[in-house]
């Protein structure tokens, strides 16, 4: 501390008023113009001692004071009012080997004490702080140290367009430090207790949340080393630290978690995230590990670990259960991530156990061929890659399903059973803004025939209202297999159909041009009686079968020689027609053979939600295409 | 010309359906099914048009204005809400565009829409243009 131009003006040094002046004062580099101190009543000997006292500098104050220093060991005790509602008390002892002196001030208005800083202003600061500053051995052959409190209550924030805030806070900092050389050590531990923090979206409740670290303060640099985040029911992160000062930036760090409990870690910041984004939730629980590794540029590497996870979306639709995972990511290098699954359902279908192997790189993700055991088969994915264009994710995928058993599909789905087994072949279906396409066609073999799709667009796969386009050929369907399945009555005989011009709203037909006919080639051609009545019923009042009651309940089978129906739906309306006219009806089923048996519709417009009405009532279970 | 007058009529038929609840048909179930998931959101959203924290904007979506007049826990929840309905209101447009056969329609039936939200828009809510918020 230096002073230059000190002027004192005292009547008497055992009582009255006093006045010092101060032209110039340098305190810890600082310096001070015109610094001024005026007492009521000042005493020099034995002790000194001001009462109602004003202190005042260019630019500070002028704002009341008193002190009193006593004894050789010069014990002070002063009191500071730099606003009617704040009061800075000191007290201290100056002299011997160990001089201490400790600052208090109580329930700061956090609001005007940051009043005159115009960034932190703009971020109205609100609440009250304790603060306490206890220094010891300064201006001492020892190592000077200080120790710092604040004690946060009911504090806030909140930046400009309220995104980022907290309110009602409650929190305790703790800074301890010695300086050793050039240097100060020490230790800073921070204890959030309560209140609500919102910030990019990730809305925190405080309540044993709290943060302690080693530092190492230089002109350069600060260190900071064995920290440790302790988040409250999430786990606790460690790491360490260095920033640069002059460039107010991290140069290096190291952060590291083990055992994180991914329940509390997605409720607490992966489902709010999820949330502000409009993306739906994620239902997560099992541990997680994670390893970030930070320089200048940002983060340098990465790894993400999972053991025993279970993942799934709110609705189960699908769950990952016993996901096991080590996801590496390191900047501008590729890196190969691997997972096991020991089970996956899709809906009611379950899959697994498999593992899995991706390769990632910057804009590219690819996951090399496995194969997913589902029910007694297989799904083979033998190319799935995603690439990042302009923003957007591209995709391609090659796949097949090995043949499974249709009674154990029907089954896991809670379907009518069905004989025969069900195999399907994607050669390459490709994501291209928004838009899935099929190259090639997709088959599906069931009922001892075969499903063709081609033209097979999905628009808007991951949104809300997905719509399908394509069309579908179906070559030599196994009727029997068929009928058996729905109790619909046993035909014989085989099928094949177009259906072009497929589209589907939230994968339910909103149009299509069906025709569906009997297969040309020589095979049995038999219906049995209760197909002919499901088949009428089908056709609702106004559709009959063209031959008498009672012969039809003399035989218990009939032969035919073709059968047909197409439908356009269009506007909810399914416009019928059969093989040929008929007495201004439509043939849908040309008798042949002995006995034989046409059956003929009039009603050429049926609504397709009646239609599909009576098809579930024919069947007594719910048609597979609703 | 016949062709922005197209738009401008369907937009009309679609902004009107889907605030004021009327019945009008048009007729795809992708636009009905958009339609129906805005019409039950619009009641989660109608106190914060109210209340100044979310208002229209000039490209035809919506937008946080003030957060501040949302209590802390449920400014997340706000946020996604808005995102969800500008996603939906860009699939309507789409979808629009792709219903009359004219994707490259998108942009015109986007602005139209603009237009016929704020004009549709109550006394009190905010709308904004040029970058600033005006009280309708």
């Amino acid at each position: 501390m230096t002073l230059e131009n000190v002027q004192v003006h005292a009547s008497r040094l055992d009582g009255g008023p006093a006045r010092v002046r101060v032209q110039r004062a340098l305190i810890g580099g600082r310096e001070l113009r015109d610094v001024r101190l005026e007492c009521a009543d000042f005493v020099a000997f034995p002790e000194q001692r001001c009462r109602g006292g004003v202190v005042s500098a260019a630019g500070f104050g002028p704002w009341p004071v008193e002190f009193s220093v006593r004894g050789t060991s010069r014990v002070l005790q002063a009191s500071l009012q730099l606003e009617p509602a704040v009061r800075i008390d000191v007290t201290g002892t100056l002299a011997g080997a160990h001089p201490q002196l400790l600052l208090t001030a109580s329930r700061l208005d956090i609001g005007r004490l940051f009043a005159r800083d115009e960034v932190l202003n703009s971020w109205q600061p609100a609440g009250r702080v304790d603060v306490s500053l206890a220094l010891a051995d300064f201006g001492a052959p020892q190592a000077p140290s200080a120790r710092f409190r604040a004690v946060l209550s009911d504090a806030g924030f909140s930046s400009a367009d309220g995104l980022r805030a907290a309110a009602a806070l409650a929190a305790t900092v703790d800074i301890t430090a010695t300086r050793d050389g050039d240097r100060w050590r020490g230790r800073v531990a921070a204890d959030w207790a309560g209140g609500e923090l919102l910030w990019g979206g990730v809305y925190l409740k405080g309540g044993a949340t709290a943060l302690s670290s080693a530092f190492t303060l230089s002109d350069q640099t600060v260190d900071f080393s064995a920290m440790s985040l302790d988040l409250a029911g999430v786990g606790r992160i460690d790491g360490h630290a260095s920033f640069d000062r002059d460039a107010q930036a991290l140069s290096s760090g190291r952060f590291g978690a083990e055992k994180l409990d991914l329940a509390a870690l997605n409720e607490r910041l992966i489902a709010p995230l999820f949330l502000v984004r409009g993306w739906p939730a994620l239902r997560m629980r099992g541990q997680g590990g994670l390893e970030v590794a930070m320089d200048a540029a940002g983060i340098r590497s990465a790894r993400l670990d999972l053991l025993d996870a279970e993942l799934a979306d709110t609705a189960d639709r699908l769950v990952l259960t016993g996901l096991s995972a080590r996801i590496p990511w390191r900047r501008g290098e590729p890196t190969e991530a691997t997972a096991s699954v020991s089970q996956a359902a899709f809906g009611r279908l379950d899959a697994g156990p498999f593992d899995i192997a991706v390769d990632l790189a910057p804009e590219r993700v690819s996951v090399k061929p496995v194969r997913i055991p589902v029910l007694d088969a297989g799904l083979r994915i033998n190319a799935l890659t995603f690439r990042q264009v302009a923003g957007r994710w591209d995709a391609d995928l090659s796949a097949d399903l090995e043949p499974v058993a249709m009674p154990a599909v029907t089954e896991a789905l809670g379907w009518p059973k069905m004989a025969g087994s069900l195999a399907a072949s994607v050669p390459h279906i490709r994501l291209r803004d928004g838009v899935m396409t099929l190259d090639g066609q997709m088959l599906i073999r069931v009922f001892g025939g075969y499903f063709a799709a081609s033209a097979l667009q999905v628009i808007e796969p991951f949104s809300a209202t997905p719509r399908v386009l394509a069309d579908v050929q179906m070559r030599y369907i196994d009727l029997e297999a068929l009928t058996d399945t729905f109790s619909f009555g046993r035909i014989t005989g085989r099928l094949d159909g177009e259906i072009t011009g497929l589209e589907m709203a939230h994968w339910r037909p909103v149009g299509f041009d069906a025709r569906i006919h009997s297969s040309e080639g020589d095979y049995p051609r038999e219906i049995s009686q209760r197909a002919v009545e499901s088949i009428t019923a089908l056709g609702g009042p106004g559709a009959a079968a063209a031959i008498q009651r009672s012969f039809l309940g003399f035989f218990e089978r009939f032969g035919y020689r073709r059968m047909g129906v197409s439908c356009r739906l269009l506007g909810g309306v399914c416009v019928m027609d059969g093989l040929a006219e008929k007495n201004g009806g439509f043939v849908l089923i040309e008798g042949g053979g002995v006995p034989a048996l046409s059956v003929v519709g009039y009603n050429r417009r049926v609504d397709w939600q009646e239609l599909l009405d009576r098809l579930a009532r024919v069947t007594d279970s719910k048609p597979v295409i609703e | 010309m016949k062709r922005l007058q197209r738009i401008a009529m369907l937009c009309l038929l679609i902004a009107s359906a889907a605030w004021a609840q009327s019945n009008l048909e048009i007729n795809t179930p992708a636009i009905s099914q958009i339609r129906s998931t805005m019409q039950s959101r619009h009641a989660q959203l109608a106190p914060y048009y109210a209340s100044g924290a979310v208002g229209l904007t000039a490209d035809g979506g919506v937008a946080l204005r003030d957060a501040t007049a949302v209590p802390l826990a449920q400014r997340p929840a706000v946020q996604g809400l808005i995102a969800q309905e500008n996603a939906d209101r860009a699939s309507l447009y789409r979808e629009i565009a792709r219903a009359n056969g004219h994707p490259e329609w998108e942009a015109d039936i986007r602005s139209t829409f603009a237009q016929r939200w704020i004009e549709r828009a109550q006394a009190g809510w905010y709308i904004q243009s040029g970058g600033a918020w005006n009280k309708k």
